[in-house]
């Protein structure tokens, strides 16, 4: 038990209350303010790790979204040419078979060899396919065009990827001289058969139809591919998107202040600082000396 | 038995009811002076006079002012006051790095390093799209300059430290000329109402001793004090020995007490706002030290690899970052060929054999340097990848933070108590003050009816004459 209360003790006393209040009083503030529940590093330094590893994976995961957005743009191009791909092939077969057929004149066969001729640049032209600056059938090589005019191939065979989760990848970028040249080489499959045509070679255009069949069950596997890799693109953009979402939550949960719970607090705290300065202003006037 | 004696006695009730008034005025003025201690007045009555077979009273008289004062306690205020100030001292400091290094203020170190790691991420989707090379240069840049920021920061707070603990140290040699010199002056002043209020002052440029170094003192029973730092003797009564301020091999700031014989170092052993500043200068120097070395890593690593990769011109061997080995975190900026142009970033893993460059989706290299991310080679323990290593940066100096703060709370608590023991003893309390102004003046009062009713006596006889 203290023997003497002193005005001056007192006084402190109440000075170092308010003070405390105050404190408190702006912390709240800054939280309800910025709606976060740590005002500084060190209100819990237990929890700094784990916000920057949710951090760190919530921006990880954003990129990944991002990455499979553009794969499936990619992708989208890429199945495009390749059907209309399908469609000149099937129609060069379809002349072919035409061709094939002995009561064509002479004049005919050169007629059908000038829409082959088109043909061949249609296909030349899809092999080319461009996207947002990027060559699909040129593998890595995707910023130069894949089939210079002689139509050899100079783009790369390495295939290109987009990561799209932390372990998978996905094929947005093809190695043209595989895809157009591959099973068979469909500009000279073309080339002969417009040779055939010109010479009405019948073993020729013959030839020319088992190559158009095999050219079209390769390009085939391809879009069967790229509807796999399609697949995988879009599930990994909902996984990176119910991901990131869990993470902010879990983000949230350690880091966002409870609002409600802040307002009741902070006007407890005011209330106590009134009447804190109420009882200051009081402390003042209690001595004898008042009454002298 | 006299008239003349009972008019002496009621002189002495008047003056020491005026000295009683005295003491209750420097009371009540001092009543909220830091660091006073109330007086109390102690009066005995006159040894009495013996005429004619009777002994006669001879009024009151003041025995001694006494100074109502607790050694033990006002010890303790005196070491609690250093703690108090080690731990605000320690908080203010560190709290200064806390917020240059927080996630709140925009740019730290960790938000500008995700942003990096973040913009490689993107680039692997397009490595050739010069948009974004641009970017990874943007942000690598951005990345370097907050870790500058913060070690810059870092070292001039540092340097600040040594600087105000050199500056001080002629400060520190005359309060302790000055305790010395009360010391004397009390020794020489007896019990007069003065000795209390040079020991007041005396206690007061102690306790602000305390304040910046944590000096401890010893009062001893004659009213003097005596200061040690560290059980070292700093002032015995009219004596005093120095601090002095030097900078040992490392360039580190020490404090010592100067003897005749040379110098014993106390630097660690401070309390007070110099502890605490030396306590956070160590704190930030460690920090500074896990950066430094977390740059150096961070940068051979990454340099390493990159160095075997291939940019847009077909080149290879280059560097990304550039640091110096003096002061890596202060130094760390992105390579100035890399700066200019962002084609020289080199992620591809070959040249393609045709062109003599590398393809533009080649992103063998760029694909390792992301996996840096991942690899668990720092820390002393080399257990956790570069990012938790700088979580473990911010922790460590939150934590260093967070037990200042408490300690600090814990101080002030203490603080608080002792400081209203030390009121509860040497403190003034106005109603108790009051109450003896009243008494004083009654008792002034009734001598000075006394005095007027001798006097109208001793006049009548006046006129028998």
């Amino acid at each position: 038990m203290l023997v003497r209360s002193t005005l001056f003790s007192r006084l402190s006393y109440m000075s170092r209350e308010n003070t405390d209040l105050s404190t408190e009083l702006a912390d709240v503030q800054k939280q309800i303010a910025t709606g976060k529940r740590l005002v500084r590093m060190s209100d819990e330094p237990w929890t700094i790790s784990q916000m920057h590893q949710l951090r760190e994976e919530t921006s990880v995961q954003s990129v990944f979204k991002d990455s499979a957005n553009q794969a499936t743009a990619l992708l989208a191009q890429a199945e495009n040419g390749l059907e209309q791909s399908l469609n000149v092939l099937s129609r060069l077969k379809e002349l072919a078979i035409q061709a094939s057929n002995d009561t064509y004149s002479l004049d005919d066969l050169s007629s059908i060899s000038e829409e082959v001729a088109n043909l061949k640049e249609r296909l030349v032209n899809i092999a080319n396919t461009e996207f947002n600056g990027r060559y699909v059938f040129a593998g890595q090589a995707y910023d130069s065009i894949p089939f210079d005019n002689t139509f050899a191939y100079v783009g790369s065979t390495n295939e290109v990827s987009i990561d799209v989760s932390a372990f998978a990848k996905v094929e947005v970028g093809f190695d043209g001289s595989d895809v157009f040249q591959g099973a068979v080489d469909a500009f000279t499959a073309i080339d002969n058969f417009i040779t055939g045509l010109n010479t009405d070679d019948s073993t020729i255009i013959q030839t020319a139809i088992t190559d158009f069949d095999d050219a079209y069950s390769h390009m085939s596997s391809y879009i069967t591919r790229i509807g796999g890799e399609v697949n995988i693109a879009e599930d990994m953009f909902d996984t990176a998107t119910s991901i990131e979402m869990n993470l902010t939550e879990r983000l949230s949960a350690v880091e966002d202040v409870d609002v409600a719970e802040a307002l009741t607090r902070f006007s407890m705290l005011q209330n106590q600082y009134q009447i804190n300065l109420q009882l200051t202003s009081k402390t003042r006037g209690m001595s004898l000396f008042e009454r002298m | 038995m006299s008239l003349l004696t009972t008019l002496h006695a009621a002189r002495r009730g008047i003056t020491v009811a005026s000295e009683g008034i005295n003491v209750v005025g420097h009371n009540t003025a001092n009543a909220t002076t830091d660091g006073y201690s109330r007086r109390e007045m102690t009066v005995t009555t006159m040894y009495p006079l013996y005429r004619n077979g009777a002994w006669l009273g001879q009024g009151p008289n003041r025995a001694s002012f006494t100074r109502s004062a607790d050694s033990f306690v006002d010890q303790n205020l005196v070491s609690t006051s250093g703690h108090q100030q080690y731990a605000k001292e320690t908080y203010d400091v560190l709290s200064m790095i806390e917020s240059k290094l927080s996630d709140a203020t925009p740019g730290s170190i960790l938000e500008t390093y995700r942003e990096f790691t973040e913009s490689m991420r993107s680039l692997t989707n397009d490595p050739e799209d010069p948009n974004l090379r641009d970017l990874v240069v943007m942000y690598a840049t951005r990345f370097g300059n907050s870790v500058n920021e913060v070690a810059d920061f870092a070292r001039e707070v540092k340097s600040s430290l040594r600087s105000d603990i050199e500056t001080s140290m002629e400060h520190i040699n005359d309060k302790l000329a000055t305790v010395a010199n009360l010391n004397m002056r009390i020794m020489g002043t007896g019990g007069s109402v003065s000795a209390g209020d040079l020991q007041d002052q005396r206690d007061m440029v102690i306790r602000e001793l305390a304040e910046i170094t944590g000096v401890t003192v010893r009062f001893s029973p004659n009213g003097q004090a005596n200061v040690y730092m560290d059980g070292h003797v700093l002032v015995q009564n009219e004596n005093h020995r120095e601090m002095e301020y030097y900078e040992d091999a490392s360039g580190d700031p020490q404090v010592a007490v100067k003897t005749d014989s040379g110098r014993i170092t106390i630097t660690d052993a401070m309390e007070g706002r110099f502890g605490g500043r030396n306590n956070a200068y160590a704190q930030i120097g460690d920090m500074l030290d896990s950066l430094n070395d977390w740059t150096t890593q961070f940068v051979s690593d990454f340099n390493t690899l990159h160095q075997t990769g291939f940019d847009q011109n077909g080149n290879t061997g280059l560097d990304f970052f550039t640091v110096n080995t003096i002061s890596p975190a202060s130094s760390l900026s992105v390579d100035a060929g890399v700066l200019a142009d962002s084609s020289t970033i080199a992620v591809a893993g070959a040249l393609n054999a045709t062109t003599g460059f590398p393809d533009a989706g080649d992103r063998d290299v760029l694909d390792l340097l992301i996996g840096l991310e991942d690899s668990q080679t720092y820390g002393s323990t080399g257990a956790y990848t570069a990012r938790q290593e700088l979580s473990n940066m911010y922790a460590s100096i939150a934590t260093q933070v967070r037990a200042a703060e408490d300690n600090y709370d814990l101080q002030s608590m203490r603080m608080e108590d002792i400081k209203e023991l030390r009121a509860s003893i040497s403190g003034v309390n106005l109603d108790e003050e009051a109450v003896k102004l009243m008494e004083y003046q009654a008792s002034y009062e009734a001598a000075s009816r006394v005095i007027s009713v001798t006097n109208r006596l001793l006049a009548e006889l006046m006129q028998v004459v």
